[in-house]
């Protein structure tokens, strides 16, 4: 009895000793990533998170879906007042066209309602477009801390060729997909709208094979960016993980080679000090996640929400008035899809990364 | 490189508002006809110019910044995770043995030292604390050579106020 007692507090202290410094490990790993930092820029989409106790995933999802509720309402309220305003116009637009107004080298009718829908849509546009921007420059600071601190995790957790490799990827895209946006596409969208409303006004079908054109032009933009991504993020990948299995190999041959007691106790620390990394990787992964989808959950309502409005707007419009005037909306509409697709693609790219870094089997 | 072509895109599309305007108001006949050969040699123009001026070695510069940067990233833990294995592999080493030790029926205290220089931070010089016998010693010595392959000149016995090295080479000063 005495001697299973012995072996038992013996045990005890051995696990003890064992629970304590995984612990110790954890929070010196933490300490050297930074944890504070990165949840103190998170703490507007992710308020009390504690990196290094772990992520509660249910508080987490729980908090985004009260953002959204409570968002809802608001968001309803502007997209509804929007769509009512843009199919008073049309109202008005059929009346003067069924007043019979003179149809002479120029539509009246269309181009006072192509002035008035773009009179009201440009509040929209350009708050919409804020949004949008906000959103993806709150993305890109947030991914400064983020992506290092997934890396050096990573790197720590057995796949240093496959971290660094995700980080240049996920760096170098965002940064040109942001520049893009900011630079080139952003531009065209306005020069979209700008071509739609000249169209609408004027009638000549070259604006309106411009605007189309132009349209193709971002969409094929975002989507090019995104496909050469995830392309170059799985051939990277596939090429990176066979160099660190080589590693990891190599690293256990060195251990296998050295006297069993000193291979074992090494052993041991390397796994101790892996497992650490590979928790705070899932965990680092994860919230980042979180953060970036609730930095573009009110975005993302916002512009569904609008998006959808002008295109049931557009559909009703349709069947009071045959102008042009229907159209506008449309594409008025079109605009903030693209603007939806901008912000969707930078957050998918920042998702890809972390899911491929979460997902990444560690040494 | 972007800038380039936002500047490209932009030029591209203002030339051909600008064109489809003029054909559009030009009126009809030999004024629109010349009216769509100018605007069409300028858009021309526009679309041909800008591929002179490419810099084809900026995508190779950032490419190559962004690699050592994900590099850098990818070290931010290692140090931390060396110093912490060094820490584990110290402290495990020396409770082994202190256990062999007890179990040789020797009373001590042990601190071991791994070299940090190495890729790994392997057992490298061991210090007994405690009154051994001159058998105990060296039969520990023997033990501590078998299970870490540490030879006796890196085996520091402490006792009394002075080192003593094992392996002959005399006693050592107590460090301050």
């Amino acid at each position: 009895m005495m001697r299973r007692l012995a072996v038992f507090m013996v045990l005890l202290t051995v696990l003890t000793g064992t629970a304590l410094a995984a612990q110790g490990v954890k929070e010196a790993q933490g300490d050297a990533l930074n944890l504070s930092g990165l949840e103190h820029a998170g703490a507007a989409w992710m308020p009390n998170a504690d990196l290094e106790a772990g992520l509660n995933l249910e508080e987490s999802m729980g908090h985004i879906l009260d953002t959204g509720s409570a968002e809802m309402g608001g968001v309803l309220r502007k997209a509804l007042r929007s769509g009512a305003l843009l199919l008073a116009v049309v109202l008005f637009c059929s009346l003067a066209e069924g007043m019979g107004a003179d149809k002479g080298v120029i539509d009246g009718a269309a181009l006072v309602g192509a002035l008035a829908v773009t009179a009201v849509a440009a509040a929209d546009a350009n708050s919409l477009i804020g949004l949008g921007r906000d959103a993806i420059d709150h993305m890109d600071s947030f991914s400064k801390l983020l992506l290092p601190a997934v890396t050096a995790a990573a790197s720590a957790a057995g796949s240093p060729g496959g971290a660094v490799a995700r980080q240049l990827a996920t760096m170098l895209f965002s940064d040109l997909l942001i520049t893009l946006i900011n630079r080139v596409l952003l531009p065209l969208v306005y020069t979209y709208i700008a071509a739609c409303v000249a169209w609408a006004a004027v009638g000549n079908e070259g604006l309106k094979r411009m605007a189309a054109t132009l349209k193709w032009a971002v969409t094929t933009i975002l989507t090019g960016v995104l496909i050469v991504f995830v392309t170059y993020l799985t051939i990277s990948g596939v090429i990176a993980g066979t160099t660190d299995a080589l590693s990891v190999k190599a690293a256990k041959f060195t251990m296998s080679s050295l006297v069993p007691v000193v291979g074992g106790i090494l052993s041991d620390a390397a796994e101790t000090v892996l497992v650490g990394a590979g928790v705070l990787k899932n965990t680092v992964g994860v919230f980042g996640m979180l953060t970036v989808v609730g930095i573009c959950l009110v975005p993302f309502l916002q512009l569904g929400f609008h998006y959808l409005t002008y295109k049931v707007a557009s559909a009703l419009s349709a069947s009071l008035s045959g102008s042009r005037v229907s159209a506008l909306i449309d594409q008025i509409g079109g605009a903030f899809g693209l603007i939806l697709g901008m912000t969707g693609a930078c957050a998918l790219l920042m998702l890809i990364s972390m899911v491929a870094a979460v997902t990444a089997a560690g040494g | 490189m972007v800038e380039q072509l936002g500047q490209w895109l932009m030029g591209v599309t203002c030339g051909a508002m600008v064109l489809a305007l003029a054909v559009g108001l030009a009126p009809a006949g030999a004024p629109k006809r010349a009216a769509q050969l100018a605007g069409g040699l300028l858009l021309l123009l526009a679309v041909v110019k800008p591929l002179v001026h490419l810099d084809g070695s900026a995508l190779t510069r950032a490419f190559t910044e962004y690699r050592l940067e994900a590099e850098n990233s990818a070290q931010g833990l290692a140090d931390t995770n060396k110093t912490l294995m060094t820490d584990i592999i110290e402290e495990q080493c020396a409770a082994y043995i202190q256990d062999k030790a007890a179990a040789l029926g020797i009373s001590c205290q042990v601190q071991v030292e791994a070299d940090q220089t190495a890729d790994y931070p392997i057992p490298k010089v061991v210090t007994v604390t405690g009154t051994l016998t001159g058998e105990e010693q060296q039969r520990l010595t023997e033990q501590i050579e078998a299970d870490f392959a540490i030879p006796a000149d890196r085996q520091y016995y402490e006792s009394g106020g002075y080192h003593e090295r094992t392996g002959g080479e005399g006693p050592l000063p107590l460090e301050e």
